[in-house]
């Protein structure tokens, strides 16, 4: 499942130094995963919010990643792509000896906070 | 209902999602703290990029598992619609690897607790006997 340029988009990326870096994007409201999720009540799968962070995450350091251990995902309030087309992902990524990448992520719309994630990722493979 | 039974079960009569987005395909046990399911991955699954099932996709069919509980009892035993579960929270989820296009996998959910509307479970996803995942979540049931 690939859903970057397709389920969700970059709107503007700020790069606060190497590790740190703040995305704002835009959900496709249309498509066809928000039909099936739910019919007639589009939400945002949680783990869509974690394959986006993944996503990014493999953008930003440049190569593909694998989900290896969530240390911990908390859900605060679903997200609604028509009320909330553009969100923001915030992210903090440390690089390993080992060559994974432990992030922690705020997913956020002004005052709200929809999701915080702590994960490590991996190489494939 | 004894697990032959179970297979006579419509997993989509018991879940919000659907079409392609429904992520186990039977039932195979139910009791008063467990449930178990299985999965084929097919080539055309939405999780599947390269021949091979994602990491979302496994946290989605450990949810839809333990959703599928849910949906039982309440079609079932409270005779009542089926009410749509979210997330509410992931907790030392380790994925050992993914699957490939064809295996089979075989969902076991433990209830730990069940306060109100939110469920907490341990989950162990298997194929064959090698176990490729587990964790712990919090599935929130929310009034649509």
């Amino acid at each position: 499942m690939k859903l970057l340029y397709d389920f969700f988009d970059y709107a503007s990326i700020t790069g606060y130094d190497e590790n740190h870096t703040e995305y704002s994007i835009r959900l496709n409201a249309k498509h066809s995963i928000y039909q099936d999720h739910f019919p007639g009540n589009p939400v945002t799968p949680g783990v869509c919010i974690i394959q986006i962070v993944k996503e990014l995450v493999s953008e930003n350091r440049n190569r593909r990643l694998v989900l290896k251990k969530i240390a911990k995902v908390r859900y605060f309030k679903s997200i609604n792509p028509v009320e909330y087309p553009v969100i923001f992902v915030s992210l903090t990524v440390a690089d390993t000896d080992e060559g994974d990448c432990n992030v922690v992520a705020t997913v956020f719309s002004g005052d709200v906070t929809f999701t915080q994630l702590s994960m490590a990722l991996g190489r494939m493979g | 209902m004894n697990d032959d039974e179970m297979n006579d079960i419509n997993v989509r009569e018991l879940l919000p999602q659907q079409g392609k987005f429904v992520m186990i395909d039977w039932l195979r046990h139910i009791d008063e703290t467990s449930v178990v399911s299985s999965m084929t991955v097919d080539k055309d699954n939405i999780f599947v990029d390269d021949d091979i099932f994602s990491e979302s996709g496994i946290i989605e069919n450990i949810a839809q598992t333990a959703a599928a509980r849910m949906g039982y009892i309440g079609k079932y035993i409270d005779k009542k619609g089926v009410r749509i579960g979210v997330i509410g929270e992931i907790k030392n989820l380790v994925i050992e690897r993914c699957p490939h296009i064809g295996e089979e996998l075989t969902t076991s959910v433990e209830i730990t607790a069940e306060i109100f509307s939110t469920l907490m479970i341990q989950a162990k996803v298997n194929i064959d006997n090698e176990l490729i995942a587990h964790g712990s979540m919090k599935i929130a049931l929310i009034d649509s």
